[in-house]
């Protein structure tokens, strides 16, 4: 029987290829929404389940796939999970009523978006690292059919980078996860349970030793960390390897500093849809990957590197900042300020407190909604104007009052002000870097330099493109947001003043897998 | 002496043998207006020929029955994509493919080297006529040329390395009688000599120069008979060799082999401007991934390495009947006159699509469960398994070759999906016929099949035991 996690993946997949095989446009961008909102659904109801089972992963699966490999198709979240599907199926929601009048070949467009879900939900509820590597892999195609044949004038040389780019970083994760299989027994590993795998098996208190078979679950292979820590491959720690394999994948994908080249050039040259689904889930997969494969699985390599990660979200931090103060295209600061502000996810995690991990995660959440909300509002002006040079703008409040406030919410919203939903995740992360002691605290001191440095680059581009004078009278006959776009507005703007004002929910529900993680990691010792 | 398979009246090759007589004979004596009846003359043929190599086991090698079995279906599969008379002088086409096909599996079954020299001879006479079947084509004429004479020469140094093989052991068989202790210097140069040829059909790196230029000069269906049957039968003779005379080294050889095909060939894909030379080169690299497999032997290597063959065959086939179908009538392969395929035959584009992303190995598609299974094999660390340093840095080499060579791929996928056509798009191809549907939807189930079904290798493995 299918269960509600497995309905994820297989219906959007399913209904791909009705979308595609079916005639009529109309249909298929139904379809598409159906996908959307079932994801949204059972993400909702997974993020309930979580808040009543802290830690635990809820909606468990598990059908077979290969007995020569143990590898099956196992399904579960916990509240990261959760909340991660939520927001997958939220963001192509949005981004389907985006595209809602999309004309050219649409059934190959929903189809194809649809294909890019169904791999983004697998990524999320996947509790086999085999089936977790296949999801990662199938939202390539999509991704590079989406941008190279509806993107803008380079469009093939942005999709052709993106594919290959995130290719090379994640093979060595395949290398991993056969190397894994091949250094584990054949009959299984005997290992001592304590709290965090109890609540991880959803085993009872009294379950003290547990039988561990050969195979691909997740957290086996975490309950297993020390069984590689003594293997070697030619001369390396598997672990080591592993380690850094997994953070190559991921990092691409985030994309931390200096990893993100592949960014601008598949943001300014993706149709908006896209652009808002990869800057609300796509970047999101590479932390949940560092939360959900690196961490668990090398906890030794993630306490010993973590001040590396640390840097590097830094680095990522002011270098995207400081890179998007520069910008004169709208897409291009957008993208660059998505660099910036992946970073806070990556300190967080680095930090290694438990403000800090469920800082990194709520800000990967929040920035889904602030990011998706900022594409969105560039690719209105482009529809209108066909370019996206901030210069090119200039006292749009005037004709388009509706449009000026969403870019004021969404860009307040970028820059962490209280009260909005950008804030608890920054928050929650610098807390966390000022707590973890060390030199962390200096960590947490620049990154809040880049705090002002947002504020500045996103309330100037809203100076610049909505307030003073109408720079170009040929904008005054621009129509406000019409109702569709409001649409597709409405629930990121609801979710943005929602958790910014009230962000205690969320956060608990984060926190707990969080706490689970951090105890595994800081318990491992070499 | 010879202590190989016995050839009787129910033999694959007898089958083949007679059917490749008739279909001669029939292409003589009936009207033009019953030509048709040698083409499914010739389909029948590989049909029966593949139902009988399925039940009639090779003596001395399971791995040789699954093998033979599938050189056959591909050249079946190949006659079946193009039956429409017409086109060309039909009957010699078939009579071609159906000799690769008795070529293949006079190989694949082969126990002795001239057997083998054999079975290669034959595999090698019809794909020079095949690459040079546009005669007045000039890259076809450079084709058949380059062919005719590296094959020549690989020809003739296998010959030279049997001869010297028999001089110094007085044997012809596989086994050599098993001399007792480490090889000698001068045998192991003579073995070298002597599987040269192998190395040739398997388009290794350093005997992979002709493959390039006869993929882009023999017409797209020719290639993908002379492609594929080749290297299944020369990897079931390579198995058999390297079961029958264990020499030490071997997986450094075939390892060091591999790395180098592998590196060789995903760069020099990567500046082609050619569909079909993109193909040869990732060819190349495959065979090099496969000699990767062969040097895991023994262990479950046998069922990775039929799985591969399996997977390259179905994704490499299809790929070639797509570029067959969608290339323009002067049987040009560039890039360029790719461009817009997508607006002019979106199913064979999207077909065209999976296969390719199946060769880049991607999931969840046949290539990527084969490569999946030779890296597994790779790294095994099971009890009895000794440390193989050159394994697992061939190991490297193939995921360090994957985005890479994915990236070639993408090239052709650039060409037919998002390059826009250009203004005049009323270019002619082939209306795709039911046979070469009915092959694109065999080799389509069997690239998501077999990438699917991951239990493939352990299943094929057993009966390749």
């Amino acid at each position: 029987m299918i269960g509600l996690l497995a309905l994820t993946v297989l219906g959007p997949l399913l209904l791909a290829v009705l979308a595609w095989l079916l005639p009529g446009e109309r249909l298929a961008r139904h379809l598409c929404l159906l996908g959307a909102l079932l994801t949204f659904g059972i993400g909702g109801h997974a993020l309930l389940q979580c808040a009543a089972h802290p830690g635990a992963f809820v909606l468990q699966e598990q059908h077979p796939w290969s007995q020569a490999f143990g590898i099956g198709f196992a399904f579960g979240v916990d509240g990261i999970g959760a909340a991660m599907l939520l927001l997958s199926g939220l963001i192509t929601a949005v981004a389907t009523i985006l595209a809602w009048h999309q004309q050219d070949r649409s059934r190959l467009w929903h189809a194809l978006v649809l294909l890019l879900l169904a791999g983004m939900n697998g990524v999320f509820t996947a509790l086999d690292l085999v089936l977790f590597y296949v999801c990662w892999e199938v939202v390539l195609l999509p991704m590079l059919l989406l941008i190279g044949i509806w993107g803008g004038e380079q469009r093939r040389y942005a999709a052709i980078k993106f594919f290959v780019y995130t290719l090379a970083g994640s093979v060595g994760m395949l290398f991993l996860i056969v190397a894994l299989w091949a250094n584990t027994e054949p009959a299984g590993q005997q290992i001592a349970l304590d709290v965090t795998a109890r609540t991880w098996l959803s085993l009872p208190a009294d379950a003290l030793q547990m039988t561990l078979p050969r195979g691909f679950d997740l957290r086996h292979l975490a309950l297993q960390w020390h069984v590689w820590h003594q293997q070697t491959l030619l001369g390396v720690p598997l672990s080591t390897f592993g380690f850094w394999a997994v953070m190559l994948a991921c990092l691409v994908k985030v994309p931390a500093v200096p990893l993100h080249t592949w960014l601008p050039h598949a943001h300014v040259q993706a149709p908006t849809a896209i652009s808002v689904l990869l800057a609300g889930v796509l970047l999101k997969l590479g932390v949940y990957g560092l939360y959900r494969i690196a961490w668990p699985l090398f906890p030794v390599e993630a306490a010993a590197f973590a001040p590396t990660l640390g840097w590097i979200g830094v680095a990522g931090i002011l270098w995207g900042a400081l890179v998007a103060l520069g910008q004169t295209d709208l897409k291009r600061l957008v993208a660059y300020s998505s660099v910036s502000h992946m970073g806070f996810c990556l300190l967080g995690l680095a930090a290694g407190t438990v403000a800090g991990a469920t800082g990194g995660i709520v800000q990967a959440f929040t920035h889904g909604l602030s990011s998706a909300l900022l594409f969105l509002l560039v690719g209105v002006l482009y529809d209108r104007a066909h370019h996206r040079r901030i210069d090119g703008f200039g006292g749009l409040a005037r004709p388009m009052p509706k449009f000026a406030w969403l870019l004021l919410l969404a860009a307040l919203a970028g820059a962490g002000l209280p009260g909005l939903a950008g804030f608890p995740g920054e928050f929650l992360v610098l807390t966390g870097a000022f707590t973890a002691g060390g030199r962390w605290p200096w960590l947490g001191l620049l990154a809040t330099g880049s705090v002002v440095l947002s504020a500045a680059y996103l309330l100037w581009t809203q100076m610049r493109v909505a307030y003073g004078p109408l720079r170009h009278p040929e904008h005054q006959d621009f129509a406000d947001c019409d109702a569709r776009e409001r649409l597709a507005a409405a629930p990121l703007v609801l979710l943005l003043l929602v958790i910014g004002i009230w962000p205690g929910p969320l956060v608990d529900v984060l926190r707990a897998p969080c706490e689970l993680l951090l105890h595994h990691v800081q318990g491992a010792r070499p | 002496m010879i202590a190989g398979t016995p050839f009787t009246l129910g033999s694959p090759e007898t089958c083949l043998g007679v059917g490749l007589l008739a279909v001669l004979l029939a292409d003589m004596v009936l009207a033009r207006t019953h030509q048709q009846l040698t083409a499914w003359l010739a389909v029948l043929t590989a049909a029966v020929a593949m139902a009988i190599a399925w039940h009639t086991p090779v003596a001395g090698l399971p791995f040789g029955t699954p093998a033979r079995t599938a050189a056959i279906a591909i050249i079946g599969l190949v006659l079946l994509a193009n039956t429409r008379v017409g086109e060309q002088d039909h009957g010699a086409w078939s009579t071609n493919v159906l000799a690769i096909g008795l070529g293949a599996s006079l190989t694949a079954s082969a126990a002795d080297f001239v057997t083998l020299w054999l079975g290669l001879e034959l595999m090698s006479l019809p794909g020079y006529v095949l690459a040079g079947w546009r005669a007045r084509d000039r890259r076809a004429a450079e084709a058949g040329m380059k062919y005719v004479l590296f094959g020549g020469v690989a020809s003739a140094l296998t010959l030279f390395g049997i001869s010297h093989l028999y001089g110094l052991t007085g044997q012809l068989d596989f086994g050599l009688a098993a001399p007792a202790g480490p090889l000698s210097p001068t045998l192991v140069a003579a073995l070298c000599l002597s599987t040269i040829g192998l190395g040739y059909k398997l388009t290794v790196v350093p005997f992979h120069f002709y493959a390039p230029d006869v993929y882009q000069g023999a017409p797209a269906i020719a290639v993908a008979a002379v492609s594929i049957a080749p290297k299944i039968a020369a990897m079931a003779a390579v198995v058999r060799l390297l079961t029958n005379l264990p020499f030490a080294g071997a997986d450094l050889a075939l390892a060091g082999l591999a790395i180098v095909s592998l590196g060789i060939a995903c760069f020099t894909a990567l500046v082609q401007h050619d569909a079909r030379r993109i193909l040869a080169f990732s060819g190349i690299g495959h065979a090099g991934a496969l000699l990767l497999a062969a040097a895991c032997l023994p262990g479950q290597a046998l069922g990775a390495t039929l799985h591969y063959l399996l997977a390259y065959g179905a994704a490499n086939l299809g790929a070639f009947v797509c570029l067959w179908l969608l290339e323009p009538k002067n049987g040009s392969g560039a890039l360029a006159d790719l461009a817009g395929a997508w607006t002019r035959r979106p199913g064979i584009t999207a077909l065209l699509s999976l296969f390719l992303l199946s060769l880049a190995g991607l999931p969840p598609l046949a290539g990527f469960l084969a490569k999946w299974n030779v890296l597994a094999m790779a790294l095994q660390r099971d009890a009895g398994v000794a440390d193989r340093p050159w394994v697992t840095w061939g190991a490297v080499a193939l995921l360090l070759s994957t985005p890479i060579a994915a990236w070639a791929y993408l090239q052709i996928l650039r060409a037919a999906v998002l390059a826009l056509p250009p203004p005049e798009t009323t270019r002619e191809s082939r209306r795709p016929d039911a046979g070469a549907m009915a092959v694109l939807a065999i080799c389509a189930a069997a690239t998501l099949g077999l990438g699917l079904w991951f239990d493939a290798a352990s299943t094929l493995d057993a009966m390749a035991r």
